[in-house]
């Protein structure tokens, strides 16, 4: 529909709908206590405020903005700096400026500022998105907030640019075979050592359990004590440092001795051919990996080469040694980062924790648990609106019920039908943009609307992925939903500029 | 705008682009609308448990404990029962803050007249707050009377930011005296956990017959179901409390024996039973603990108390848990080794030594000379064998062993389970021991000597028995060798309708086959002992006809004439065997059997027997006038 003042209503009604269904859900989480301290009516005043800045953006004409990007860019980077210094650490982090009764949270307004930026370069360089050094600059651009806010230290906030820079440069036409390139190279010399790690943590109560069966209970004390260790152990006789006396002694005896060694060499290959899988003693074997992985990077070479002397004839070369250089590469990478790298049992525990959560100790793993748990009690129709007992009150069962987890307690008062029809209006939003991205004239409103979806669409992914637990827990919170003046308004700015583009997309 | 072809390619490849990642939107979309329609729809009943019990916490009403009952099965006057008592808690969440809270303590203070000084530790803002956080509350007053109950009545808004907690605490109503036999109850150890005999907040018998019966005693505890945040609570089960047990145990006997021992300043143990059922009457060892102490003390009381118990080793059960040799009290058992093979060596009741305060044994090994063996005093004259035991005439023993050989005496004494556990229904019980033969050369690697033989003829040496067993080897003399069990618990009974659910039979565990010919005569030499023997002054006209054996142990103590008392006795000698009692009393260090412990013996057989008169039984026949005074010359 289109009305005389070209507003684009379905944007902006998902959005007030979506914020009012947030503000609701924060009012039936505390009306019990009788000192709540009142964050539906505080979000009420944010979104009033940010109302009003939201239709004051739209009014203007965004390809302002584009004149102001590198401004904008460079003073979010200095904001950024400005944070480490003087902001406070909450939950072990800097990332948070304290103005009085308002907190300001710079890496959104970084976020916002770099999709800026990157729209406006992307624009620029249309013709070169095949080149190497546009890729270059590119992730340059994003890199630069990325590492500030890794020093705040927040890894879940940067690691959030990420997909929104791929993104970005797959609409903006960027060669696939780079960015997947970049992508596979990336999750395959990470997955693999991780996946190794994982399955070293959750493989040891089967090898307890199997060395129970075969009666080797001798062997069982040296598991017991080492845990994740054993496997180090088995392979090189490795204690790690920190055990001392008579439990040093004890494995330094179960070393030597010949026999003990053999057989729990034995048991600790069976559990992990029978328990672990194929691919598990594939990936773990390192002499095969660097086989492979040299393998792979020596015929990209030498397709390389041949291409290179021999001329645009075998351009078609290209579709072979771009992904075997890749995948050579990654199999080595995995290799290093497996051998010099040793993941510490919390680090994994925590990236690895949702596939399984039931195999690991309550606190690592208890909030994808409670979460789950919440959103299923609330089954059909949810538990009613003001039974949300798992995520209600001062200490809820769900932490940061307000915030990261506010999804859940949505889902738990609304059940199913609730949960996906919120789940719709957020989605709604991105699309949308999609759609004017699609319909823009304007190049640079095309790339500036894809890149504020994106930002949209992956907020809502990660932070619903993790409620439910798909995804491992990185603090994210849901835009217009999440308790929080500071994303609220940046939700709203970045929401008027869409409603900007939106406005005069049919201009030009 | 016009476009060229390379423009309208890379518009092309937007399109395409774009209609790409709208398709990933939905996909993502979907994938995680399933993830939803799997949490809530498929496992939604299952996630909805979970839920509930992240959300409410479970709690466990403890069921009181059974409660044990003496053998007179009044419930009204049990021997240990439950004490319910009130105790006033506040609970710091339910105040605005920590202010109030103490205005409220101190109001409290006022009207009770209690310290205030007491609750400071918890009035710091630090406390306070963990206090509030778990929802635990300030213990304010324990085991109300009823005056503070009263009083308590002057305070306002005790229900609103307090509650009243029932405990059950255990009372022992005999407390040191039986507390051997019942135990004490208390929090279980970290091995006990780990064994899973108890959880955690439960309390387990330790020792005793709280011990050895806690799964009747326990009861089942009640589940309740809390909710975190609204104040509403479900019962799920009632709490039902746990059988009661009604002991063998005579409260008169038992009292009367604990008074006496204690009385007699040293440590020792008594066992009473009934020889014709293995009931057992009254079961004593002293120094005892006090159980009230240990199962509802502070922990402060308890650990004090605990090690007060240990530097006196109170702990240690001396009737069922520590064994001697029996000394004198072995004697009569000899001669029924004797007089059951008096076709082999020709020993009746009027085989007679002389005694003249000492003997020589012949030595068996060449170039050793004879050993001298002294007699107790210096010298008893000739004795047949009924004088010789009522006069316990160490001579005359070392020379019937020396007679009959080892054999008999060994084959006796393993017969009626003298190195045997007893299997008494009580925790802990060790068995004594008998020597043998092989045994000696197997741990002293030289073989037996006639040395061992006498020895072994007067109760010394290797052999050693616990009070217990000595009682039912005491039993089996009085019962025509008949060996029972010994029992404490008789019957099992429902907590609220008294109804008996198990009873115990007098189990026979073994018959020693010896004639009655050899009984009569050994009975009649203990009741001997008891009418002109050794223990004369327990032949008095308001106690029963007592028939029993003295007996001194020398022990290899460094004191100088440390030696270890007994007296096995049975009474009323005559009666019939069912309406008969056998009192073992052992005191340590107790010097003479005859002085130390009979008496003791007397008093229980007393406390049993309270207004006896010499016609109460007119079945008991008249002593053998068997004339043989102390010096004797015989008639």
């Amino acid at each position: 529909m289109i009305n005389r003042y070209k507003l684009d209503v379905y944007l902006l009604g998902a959005a007030v709908v979506v914020v009012l269904a947030g503000i609701f859900t924060l009012y039936t989480q505390e009306y019990q206590l009788a000192e709540g301290s009142g964050r539906w009516y505080k979000q009420l005043i944010f979104f009033g405020l940010g109302l009003i800045i939201c239709l004051g953006i739209r009014r203007m004409n965004y390809q302002v903005l584009e004149a102001y990007a590198v401004p904008a860019y460079l003073g979010s980077l200095f904001l950024l700096m400005l944070v480490l210094v003087f902001g406070a650490t909450i939950k072990g982090a800097k990332s948070w400026f304290r103005l009085g009764p308002i907190n300001v949270e710079p890496s959104e307004i970084a976020r916002l500022a770099t999709i800026l930026l990157l729209a406006k370069y992307l624009q620029l360089k249309e013709r070169d998105m095949g080149k190497i050094p546009t890729l270059l600059i590119a992730f340059g651009i994003c890199l630069l907030p990325m590492l500030l806010i890794v020093v705040q230290p927040a890894f879940g906030d940067a690691f959030a640019f990420t997909p929104i820079l791929l993104s970005m440069l797959f609409i903006a036409g960027a060669d696939m075979y780079h960015i997947g390139s970049v992508v596979v190279f990336f999750s395959v010399a990470i997955s693999v050592p991780l996946y190794i790690e994982y399955h070293n943590i959750t493989l040891v109560d089967p090898l307890v359990g199997h060395l129970s069966d075969l009666g080797k209970t001798d062997l069982l004390p040296a598991v017991r004590l080492l845990k994740t260790d054993i496997w180090k152990f088995a392979a090189k006789g490795k204690i790690p440092v920190g055990i001392e006396g008579a439990d040093k002694d004890y494995l330094v005896g179960l070393a030597g001795n010949q026999n003990l060694r053999a057989s729990l060499v034995e048991a600790v290959n069976s559990v992990r051919s029978d328990s672990g899988g194929l691919l598990l003693r594939l990936l773990e074997n390192d002499t095969l990996l660097l086989a492979l992985g040299i393998f792979f990077a020596l015929s990209a070479l030498v397709l390389l080469i041949l291409r290179l002397t021999q001329g645009t004839s075998l351009a078609n070369l290209r579709k072979l040694y771009i992904p075997f250089g890749v995948i050579g590469m990654s199999l080595l990478s995995a290799v290093a980062v497996h051998t010099t790298f040793s993941f510490k049992y919390h680090q994994i525990a925590r990236v690895t924790a949702f596939i399984n959560p039931d195999r690991f100790p309550r606190d690592l793993a208890y909030q994808t648990r409670a979460s789950r748990a919440a959103i299923g009690s609330g089954e059909l129709s949810g538990r009613g609106i003001f039974q949300g007992d798992m995520t209600t009150g001062e200490r809820p069962l769900v932490p940061e019920a307000y915030t990261d987890f506010i999804f859940t307690a949505w889902c738990e008062r609304t059940g199913f039908l609730g949960g996906t029809l919120i789940l719709l209006l957020l989605l709604s939003i991105p699309l949308r943009g999609m759609l004017v991205s699609f319909e823009s004239r304007d190049r640079f409103a095309s790339l500036l609307s894809a890149g504020i979806s994106f930002m949209f669409f992956f907020h809502i992914l990660m932070n619903v992925g993790i409620a439910v637990g798909l995804l491992p827990v990185t603090g994210l919170p849901l835009s217009f939903m999440s308790y929080g003046g500071s994303h609220l308004i940046t939700a709203m700015v970045s929401l008027g500029i869409l409603l900007s583009v939106a406005r005069r997309r049919f201009a030009n | 705008m016009s476009r060229s072809a390379s423009e309208f390619r890379l518009e092309q490849q937007f399109q395409t682009r774009v209609y790409i990642f709208t398709g990933f939107m939905i996909l993502v979309g979907t994938v995680l609308t399933l993830q939803m329609g799997n949490l809530q729809l498929l496992h939604g009943a299952e996630n909805r448990r979970m839920a509930k019990k992240f959300v409410s916490r479970q709690e466990f009403t403890v069921a009181p404990r059974g409660l044990i009952l003496d053998r007179t099965t009044d419930p009204a006057n049990p021997l240990v029962k439950n004490l319910i008592t009130t105790d006033f808690v506040v609970f710091p969440s339910r105040f605005e803050n920590l202010e109030e809270g103490k205005g409220y303590i101190r109001e409290f203070c006022r009207i009770m007249g209690r310290n205030y000084a007491n609750y400071e530790q918890y009035l710091t803002p630090e406390a306070w707050k963990v206090l509030v956080r778990r929802n635990e509350s300030i213990t304010l007053l324990t085991r109300m009377d009823t005056a503070e109950h009263e009083r308590l009545g002057e305070l306002r808004m005790v229900t609103e930011y307090g509650s009243f907690v029932t405990n059950h605490l255990r009372y022992y109503t005999m407390g040191p005296a039986a507390a051997h036999v019942t135990g004490y109850i208390g929090l279980p150890s970290r091995s006990e956990l780990d064994r899973g005999l108890a959880l955690p907040y439960q309390m387990l018998g330790k020792g005793g017959i709280e011990a050895r019966y806690d799964s009747d005693l326990r009861g089942t505890d009640g589940v309740r179901i809390r909710h975190r945040f609204v104040d509403e609570e479900e019962q799920l089960a009632e709490s039902e409390q746990g059988n009661s047990l009604v002991l063998t145990i005579d409260r008169r006997a038992q009292a009367a024996a604990y008074n006496s021992l204690k009385n007699s300043g040293r440590r020792g143990a008594v066992v009473a039973m009934r020889p014709s059922t293995g009931e057992i009457l009254a079961l004593v060892s002293y120094p005892a603990f006090d159980p009230n102490i240990l199962s509802s003390g502070s922990a402060d009381q308890r650990s004090r108390h605990t090690k007060t118990v240990q530097d006196y080793e109170g702990f240690l059960n001396l009737a069922i848990q520590a064994k001697f040799p029996p000394g004198s009290t072995f004697k009569p058992l000899v001669a029924i080794a004797a007089l059951e093979n008096s076709a082999e060596n020709h020993v009746t009741e009027d085989t007679s030594f002389h005694c003249a305060g000492s003997w020589l044994l012949p030595s068996s090994v060449a170039g050793v000379p004879p050993a001298r063996f002294n007699c107790w005093n210096a010298g008893h004259g000739t004795n047949n064998l009924i004088g010789a035991i009522a006069q316990s005439c160490t001579v005359y023993f070392y020379q019937l062993g020396y007679k009959i050989g080892p054999n008999a005496m060994i084959h006796f004494a393993k017969a009626t389970g003298l190195d045997k556990k007893t299997g008494v229904d009580l925790p802990g019980e060790i068995q004594g021991f008998v020597p043998d033969q092989r045994w000696k050369q197997i741990t002293w690697s030289s073989r037996w000597y006639d040395g061992d033989t006498v020895n072994l003829a007067i109760g010394q040496g290797f052999l050693e028995v616990t009070p217990i067993e000595l009682a039912v080897l005491y039993s089996a003399m009085a019962n025509r060798g008949k060996i029972y069990r010994p029992y404490l618990i008789k019957e099992v009974r429902d907590p609220v309708s008294n109804r008996v659910l198990r009873q115990v039979r007098p189990d026979l565990i073994h018959e020693v086959p010896i004639s009655q010919k050899s009984l009569d005569i050994v009975q009649e030499g203990m009741r001997a002992v008891v009418s002109r023997g050794t223990a004369q002054h327990l032949n008095r006209p308001d106690y029963p006809p007592i028939a029993g054996k003295t007996g001194t142990v020398q022990t290899r103590s460094r004191i100088k004439a440390a030696n270890h008392a007994w007296f096995a006795s049975f009474a009323p000698y005559g009666a019939p065997i069912e309406e008969q009692i056998v009192v073992v009393v052992f005191v340590e260090f107790g010097m003479g059997g005859s002085a130390a412990a009979a008496p003791i013996a007397g008093d229980v057989f007393h406390a049993v027997f309270p207004d006896w008169t010499p016609t109460v039984h007119p079945q008991i026949k008249p002593d053998r006038k068997e004339e043989t005074p102390p010096n004797g010359k015989p008639q």
